[in-house]
């Protein structure tokens, strides 16, 4: 009993030691990233640069933990699946769209769904992305004028191989792909970050419901005297 | 560079090698023409000069191959795809197929599962593949454009003939189209020159046709981008040309029901088939008319001097049709003898037999195969299609404003139905029973369908250019008049593009302009339909 004791102190003392250097070596990460929309129309590109001051690349490259960024994509909006594909096979950016994307439905039919964007995690000092993304038409509404998308902010989420606590400072756990194939979920780890953007909003063309009076009736006679114009036509001919 | 200027330098040149080559065509098919019973040996010689004469044709291949081989080149620099999306779902379902997947696990594949099956070698060979085959379909659609215009302008010479000698003979019943099994004319045709002088002008005829579809920027273009439609124009044209070249009743009910089962629109041509094959059919309303007269045995014969002098009017007139009925004629819409129209004979039993097993046949099988989807995405899906994305249909902004509003009565839905049902309808009947005009029934059908569609795109214009070429030896119109109606056309969809792109790409709020131009549009293709229906004729003078 005695002579195990110094041994259990020697262990105790080992471990508090060698946990106050993990806390001194977890990887304090200084990130900030910049947001633009491009384009105007249904058609759209996101894009961010995302900058890390520290660490450096060699030292987040030898820590093989992982970023991506995680983005709840309203109902107003969708990614499309297609793109996301080959964006995929072509290995420009490496993405997964979790939920079910149903291109064609108007917004208020749409539901959400999140795009997890893996960040190619070489170059961490500065990465560029560029998602293309396309919004819905809505519902027509009196006075017709713009809809409002909102746009939201992406999380960045990390995740590292032995534990989350390699990345200093403290974040709500997330489950998500581990990467693109989706074939895995791991627990990442929601970090904060500083962002040179606020969040925004996209404006959609809404059809007038004003106009229904006039459209309707001018298109539905259009149909029936167009019919009633070949039915003469055609009455004039003797074949 | 070079290789574009070639290719240029090659595409000057292909009218002049069609023209060069279809005399052979005409005597290979004069030849078997001749002939009641061909022999294997009979016409090797024109056979010969004919398969060349084909293989120069296939040349405008070339255009199509070198665009395809523009179009990997393109996707590979731009980011503007050259190929249509509709390829890319293709190509994926094609590989769901490949790896014992439905197709119909490739969100928006809304097509037959035959097209999957068929580019299953885009994947195991190269992508291109799809462009090929279409591209290959579009040469058969010009040698069956080709077999069809010279079927119906033999037809028409025979006819023509067939009137001449009653004129001479005085006034016979005109014989219904029943008892002839082949085109009479050649026999018909009793001096050697008239032969040789009216085969020249068909030759022309029928090569204008076919380059009519072959050089289409539009078809090429369309075919070139991955894009199906002129498999659904093959289909259609194969049924016409079985039931009217062929007389294969049952063969040509079952490619009508194939057709039905890959595309859906060609179902409004059933009732012309039909009606086609009726015994009631004639050459012309003056015939029908006529036939009506002598079988009532208590009509005076002093009733049939007015028809004689409309006969000898419209001739005089050189063709022109806007001659008014004379006499005591009176014009009804309905009689009750039309319902007699519907009794059907033994033709129209074997067609209708052969198009309800092919379709349900095929129906079943895939059906079995891939379940409720199958039947869903490629059939039901199409006729509740309510695509509110902007598009040049007429119905594009009252559909959308309307899309998801409740208190929406069922009038609306009837308004936009009705004018095209018919339409269709009158068309059926009217040309549907003129041998002569089969093919323009088509078109008219066709292109009412199309401008009359909720959901209207421009390779929708591929199901008319397909049908088109059928016609053009009918319709006499004014090289002024074409060129006017050609401009308005264009003009009216250049004014809708303004506005879609600033919607599209700008999103500026453009609706209501959108709509305005659609409604133009839309008068430009009724205008179009109009000046269509004026200026064909059957009843020309010269062929």
């Amino acid at each position: 009993m005695i002579t195990r004791m110094p041994l259990f102190l020697l262990f105790l003392i080992l471990k508090q030691y060698y946990c106050v250097q993990a806390d001194s070596e977890c990887l304090k990460l200084d990130i900030s990233i910049t947001q633009k929309v491009e384009h105007e129309g249904f058609h759209r590109e996101i894009r961010w640069l995302i900058e890390t001051t520290s660490p450096p690349s060699d030292i987040w490259v030898a820590s093989a933990c992982k970023l991506s960024l995680q983005l709840k994509v309203s109902p107003g909006i969708y990614v499309y699946p297609d793109e996301v594909a080959e964006l995929n096979r072509t290995r420009k950016l490496l993405l997964h769209i979790d939920g079910h994307v149903d291109v064609e439905a108007p917004a208020h039919e749409a539901t959400e769904h999140t795009v997890y964007i893996y960040l190619n995690n070489s170059n961490i000092g500065r990465i560029s992305i560029v998602l293309p993304m396309h919004l819905r038409y809505q519902r027509g509404q009196i006075t017709g004028g713009y809809g409002k998308v909102p746009l939201r902010k992406p999380s960045l989420l990390s995740w590292c191989p032995d534990s989350l606590d390699r990345i200093c400072g403290k974040g709500v756990k997330v489950e998500a792909p581990c990467d693109e194939t989706a074939t895995r979920v791991c627990v990442w780890k929601n970090l904060t970050y500083q962002a040179h953007f606020d969040e925004v909003e996209l404006f959609v063309p809404v059809g007038d419901l004003d106009d229904y009076p006039l459209v309707s009736i001018v298109t539905l006679l259009l149909g029936c005297a167009g019919c009633i114009y070949i039915l003469s036509v055609l009455s004039m001919t003797h074949i | 560079m070079e290789s574009v200027r070639k290719a240029k330098n090659r595409y000057k040149q292909y009218p002049v090698i069609l023209a060069k080559c279809s005399k052979q065509a005409t005597s290979y098919a004069t030849c078997v023409l001749k002939r009641d019973n061909v022999n294997l040996n009979d016409c090797v010689a024109e056979f010969n000069q004919f398969k060349i004469c084909l293989q120069k044709t296939a040349k405008a291949l070339v255009v199509r191959l070198v665009l395809v081989t523009y179009g990997i080149y393109h996707d590979g620099v731009s980011e503007v795809k050259y190929t249509d999306i509709d390829y890319k779902v293709f190509t994926d379902a094609a590989r769901h197929v490949l790896e014992g997947e439905s197709p119909y696990d490739r969100h928006t594949y809304r097509y037959s599962p035959v097209v999957a099956l068929f580019l299953i070698p885009n994947i195991t060979l190269h992508h291109s593949f799809g462009k090929i085959l279409f591209s290959v379909v579009d040469m058969i659609v010009a040698v069956l454009i080709r077999l069809i215009v010279k079927n119906a302008l033999e037809e028409y010479g025979s006819y023509k003939q067939m009137q001449q000698e009653e004129s001479v003979h005085g006034l016979k019943k005109p014989p219904s189209i029943k008892h002839r099994k082949r085109p009479r004319y050649q026999r018909l045709v009793s001096s050697r020159s008239e032969v040789t002088n009216n085969t020249n002008h068909m030759d022309e005829v029928v090569n204008i046709s076919m380059l009519a579809w072959l050089y289409n920027p539009l078809t090429i273009a369309i075919g070139t981008r991955g894009n199906c439609d002129s498999l659904a124009c093959v289909l259609v044209l194969l049924t016409l040309y079985t039931l009217q070249c062929k007389r294969w009743y049952f063969i040509s009910g079952a490619v009508h029901g194939i057709c039905i089962h890959f595309r859906l629109y060609p179902v409004i041509y059933s009732l012309t088939y039909f009606m086609f094959l009726s015994k009631f059919a004639y050459y012309t309303t003056e015939d029908r008319r006529k036939s009506r007269l002598t079988t009532k045995t208590n009509v005076p014969t002093t009733d049939l001097e007015p028809i004689e002098n409309i006969l000898a009017e419209s001739s005089s007139l050189g063709g022109h049709k806007l001659v008014p009925y004379a006499g005591k004629q009176r014009k009804t819409i309905f009689q009750k003898q039309y319902l007699l129209y519907l009794v059907p004979n033994l033709d129209q039993l074997q067609f209708v037999s052969g198009c309800i097993l092919s379709l349900t046949c095929i129906t079943w099988f895939f059906y079995k195969l891939y379940g409720y989807k199958f039947l869903y995405e490629t059939h039901i899906y199409h006729l509740l299609r309510k695509d509110t994305r902007h598009n040049f249909s007429l119905y594009f902004y009252l559909q959308y404003l309307t899309a998801w509003v409740k208190n929406i009565g069922v009038w609306q839905k009837v308004l936009m139905v009705l004018p095209q049902l018919v339409l269709i309808l009158v068309f059926s009947v009217r040309y549907g029973l003129n041998k002569l005009s089969l093919n323009f029934s088509i078109l008219a059908q066709t292109v009412v369908m199309v401008i009359y569609n909720g959901v209207l795109t421009s390779q929708y214009f591929v199901w008319i250019m397909g049908v088109l070429p059928l016609c053009l030896w009918q319709i006499k119109m004014p090289g002024r008049t074409v060129l006017l109606l050609l401009g308005i056309w264009l003009a009216a969809q250049a004014a809708w593009l303004l506005p879609a792109y600033l919607l599209e790409f700008h999103g500026q709020n453009t609706f209501l302009f959108i709509w305005i131009q659609s409604v133009s549009f839309f008068c430009a293709n009724i205008a179009v339909l109009g000046r269509m229906i004026i200026y064909f004729m059957p009843a020309k003078e010269k062929v």
